[in-house]
């Protein structure tokens, strides 16, 4: 179910990682938010609460569009549901 | 006139002659490399003047090996709100890891990983009731 969940979130982050409208500063801290929820050294508690920081602040930036703001937000709220 | 130069470029050896046998062989040498092993929980002190400034402190309280005493006395004089919003971010963190979190008077926080705990007084506690 976990796994499940964090695969499901790990599309997504990949998709706006890819997406031309998404500014580069805000991709790189994208892939770094998908680099800590990969990263299996650390418990998978750690993993989502770095993960759900680092997308926080990325969702705080001003130059985000509008509608990657809220795909943002659902991804930080499917992490909380998995904590 | 060759005393004079003798001493220019013999100056060194010269030198050593004024020293003692016993001090110019047996020295020890110092090397700046200490070999007492580096202890494996630290304690570490982190002053918040920004909320930004928090993230050196989650980043090593995720590593697992750190107890953090966190001063965030700075921010509480200049903005509440951030002050507010950092706490929350290191209890977030402080229940991922699984540790324990308390205030020691008003700008002090210690953060501990699972491993530790914060004792707490029972006296303290009938303060908080009151």
């Amino acid at each position: 179910m976990t796994k499940d969940s964090i695969l499901e979130v790990l599309e997504i982050l990949a998709e706006l990682k890819e997406d031309d409208c998404v500014p580069r500063n805000v991709r790189a801290r994208i892939s770094n938010a998908c680099s800590a929820l990969n990263c299996k050294e650390r418990s998978i508690s750690i993993r989502i609460d770095e993960s759900i920081q680092e997308l926080d602040e990325v969702a705080e930036d001003t130059n985000i569009p509008v509608y990657t703001r809220t795909q943002l937000w659902d991804i930080v709220s499917k992490l909380e549901c998995i904590k | 006139m060759k005393k004079f130069f003798s001493k220019l470029t013999g100056g060194a050896d010269s030198y050593t002659e004024d020293f003692p046998e016993e001090f110019e062989e047996d020295y020890v040498e110092l090397t700046t490399e200490t070999d007492v092993p580096k202890a494996k929980i630290v304690v570490r002190p982190f002053v918040v003047e920004d909320f930004s400034d928090i993230k050196p402190a989650l980043d090593s309280l995720r590593e697992g090996y750190t107890i953090a005493l966190v001063n965030v006395g700075p921010l509480r004089e200049r903005d509440m709100v951030e002050l507010k919003r950092a706490v929350n971010k290191l209890k977030k963190t402080c229940d991922a890891i699984d540790g324990d979190i308390a205030g020691f008077g008003t700008d002090w926080l210690v953060i501990t990983p699972s491993f530790a705990s914060v004792h707490r007084n029972k006296s303290i506690k009938a303060f908080d009731e009151e």
